[in-house]
């Protein structure tokens, strides 16, 4: 423990040494400059924010998460380093390493001004309408009243931006994971490799206390943002659909209803609070009917909300340019060809994929192959190569590599004999290219058997490719 | 092999092996044992831990709770990386103190 603390202060003072001379130099180049140099500084403060949470210096880890939100803005061009911006993160870092000099007492020291200021400058990048969801709270009050999540609206309208699903799911860690002869540990890694876990909680009332015998249930909720649609998330969960909610945009209006759960103010309300119509439920889908009528009724509020997306969240570049400004993150093959229709179900392929937590992780192969989606023509059909690493890093590579191949208009075999390792994301996107290639009467194969990490994922994933639209094989 | 430490209303217990269905009971009646005693402020202590599974984690949180009862509070100390990330992932972190030191 003693080495771990050591090299987390040595690392930390070599890291904080050169923030000055590289934040001023990011000022001095501003807008558009050199890219490499934020994502530096971010990483800095990316990694001591992982140390001090490591460490328990929670105050260190909460400063440093602050600093890291605001460089995640400058990095996506959200804010415009200039030297106001600029100076408000120095004095940040400054104070940074004042609480890593202290670190025995930091917990107990002050940073309020810090993290007040710079809550400030995220603010001010909002759309007017939106900076209320920095610091507004939406309560979910879970149908078993056992217990409720709290989340920041902002927290919740960045991960649907992304072109995410937000669901709520109702774990029992005996029923759903110990009996399937898992670990909690695997099944945080899982979530956690599969999209983003926005909050969770442990109804730890229900699990009684060392009196008696010991509880045979521990209701553990997830609120999780997926690229999965909900067919897909169904099988992807591994929990009864009667526990998996899809939660709608607080501004959809559904009918109350006392088995699911419910998104809305916290506690009293204010004269103005612009939520007291958020009743963001939804009735879980029993079959397929129910799911797509839902999907339609999400589908087409999210267009509505689409079109005052902000569009910088769009992918930008290359196919999705086509589709225009009206609902970027909600487009479909069908729009994007110019045959739109109104069902709307094929939703997922031109939504924004979530970024990677480290942009910069991706391996410089995945970076070449993004160049040019290896398409060549094989008689009557195309043939499209997916190789490599198919996981979430590569997604939108992956997707436009899809898209290219659909939008040739000749069927389309896919040769993904050379994936190396998948993961969710690699399902989805097979799950989607097969849905809009019937939604454009196109054939869609399989030029090659999966590769087993495919069909390993498949497994685990118990997902059933018989029972969702997916490429034929060959 | 546990190691348990009482000193007055402190105790600090070291199951020394992984938190699991298969030792669960016998760790269960060590806790009650201390806290018969009086105990209120109790340690858990997790070197040499490895795994935790989610009969493991039940008895955590029954072990917290019964400890709250009493007035008292629930530490947990020594955590492997893993296991510390695991309580922080799934919030436990804000229930109890989790610490790998």
């Amino acid at each position: 423990m003693d080495e771990i603390l050591a090299a987390f202060l040595e690392d930390t003072r070599e890291h904080l040494a050169d923030i000055e001379t590289d934040l001023l130099d990011i000022e001095e180049l501003g807008d558009g400059g050199d890219s490499e140099l934020v994502n530096k500084v971010f990483r800095t403060a990316h990694s001591i924010k992982g140390s001090a949470g490591f460490l328990g210096m929670d105050t260190i880890r909460d400063l440093s998460h602050k600093i890291e939100s605001v460089l995640d803005a400058i990095r996506s061009g959200e804010m415009q380093p200039d030297p106001e911006v600029i100076n408000i993160v120095l004095r940040a870092f400054d104070r940074l390493a004042e609480l890593v000099d202290n670190h025995a007492e930091s917990n107990e020291m002050d940073i309020s001004e810090h993290t007040q200021t710079l809550t400030a400058l995220l603010t001010d990048t909002l759309p007017e309408e939106e900076r209320a969801g920095v610091t507004t709270k939406l309560c979910l009050n879970l149908p078993s009243g056992g217990s409720v999540l709290n989340i920041l609206e902002h927290d919740l309208r960045k991960a649907r931006k992304n072109g995410n699903y937000i669901y709520l799911v109702e774990y029992d860690l005996i029923h759903d994971v110990h009996r399937k002869g898992k670990t909690p540990i695997e099944l945080m890694q899982f979530l956690e490799k599969s999209g983003l876990i926005i909050d969770c909680g442990m109804d730890i009332g229900a699990v009684g206390d060392l009196s008696g015998e010991l509880s045979a249930r521990i209701p553990f909720h997830v609120l999780y943002a997926s690229i999965l649609e909900p067919e897909l998330a169904k099988a992807i969960f591994q929990v009864d659909n009667r526990y998996i909610h899809e939660i709608l945009d607080e501004h959809t209006q559904q009918a109350e209803s006392t088995t699911t759960p419910t998104l809305g103010a916290c506690a009293p309300k204010e004269a103005d609070a612009m939520h007291e119509d958020a009743t963001a439920t939804q009735a879980p889908p029993n079959d397929l009917d129910d799911l797509e009528a839902a999907f339609d009724a999400a589908w087409s509020q999210a267009g509505a909300v689409g079109a005052n997306a902000d569009a910088s969240q769009a992918i930008t570049g290359g196919m999705t340019k086509q589709t225009g400004p009206a609902c970027e993150t909600d487009t479909n093959f069908e729009a994007m060809s110019g045959e739109s229709q109104d069902s709307g179900f094929v939703l997922d392929m031109d939504a924004p994929l979530p970024e990677a937590e480290e942009a910069d992780a991706l391996p410089p192969e995945a970076a070449q192959a993004a160049d040019a989606p290896p398409l060549r023509t094989d008689g009557d059909a195309t043939v499209l190569t997916l190789s490599g690493e198919a996981t979430i890093a590569r997604a939108a590579e992956l997707k436009n590599a899809l898209l290219q191949g659909l939008n040739t208009g000749s069927s389309l075999a896919l040769d993904v004999a050379g994936i190396t390792a998948a993961d969710v994301t690699f399902l989805q996107l097979l799950h989607a290219a097969a849905k809009s290639a019937k939604a454009r009467s196109i054939g869609l194969t399989l030029a090659t058997p999966l590769p087993a990490p495919v069909l390993e994922l498949i497994a685990r994933a118990g997902l059933d490719t018989n029972q969702v639209d997916w490429p034929a094989s060959a | 092999m546990t190691e348990i430490v009482t000193n007055g209303a402190a105790a600090t217990i070291a199951p020394g092996k992984d938190i699991v269905a298969s030792m669960v009971e016998e760790l269960k009646a060590e806790v009650l044992a201390v806290l018969d005693e009086g105990v209120t402020e109790l340690t858990l202590n997790l070197k040499g831990v490895v795994m935790v599974d989610s009969i493991g984690l039940g008895l955590l949180i029954a072990i917290h709770n019964s400890v709250g009862k009493h007035g008292g509070r629930l530490r947990i100390t020594g955590a492997s990386p893993d296991i510390l990330k695991l309580m922080q992932t799934m919030r436990l972190d804000q229930h109890f103190e989790v610490k790998s030191a």
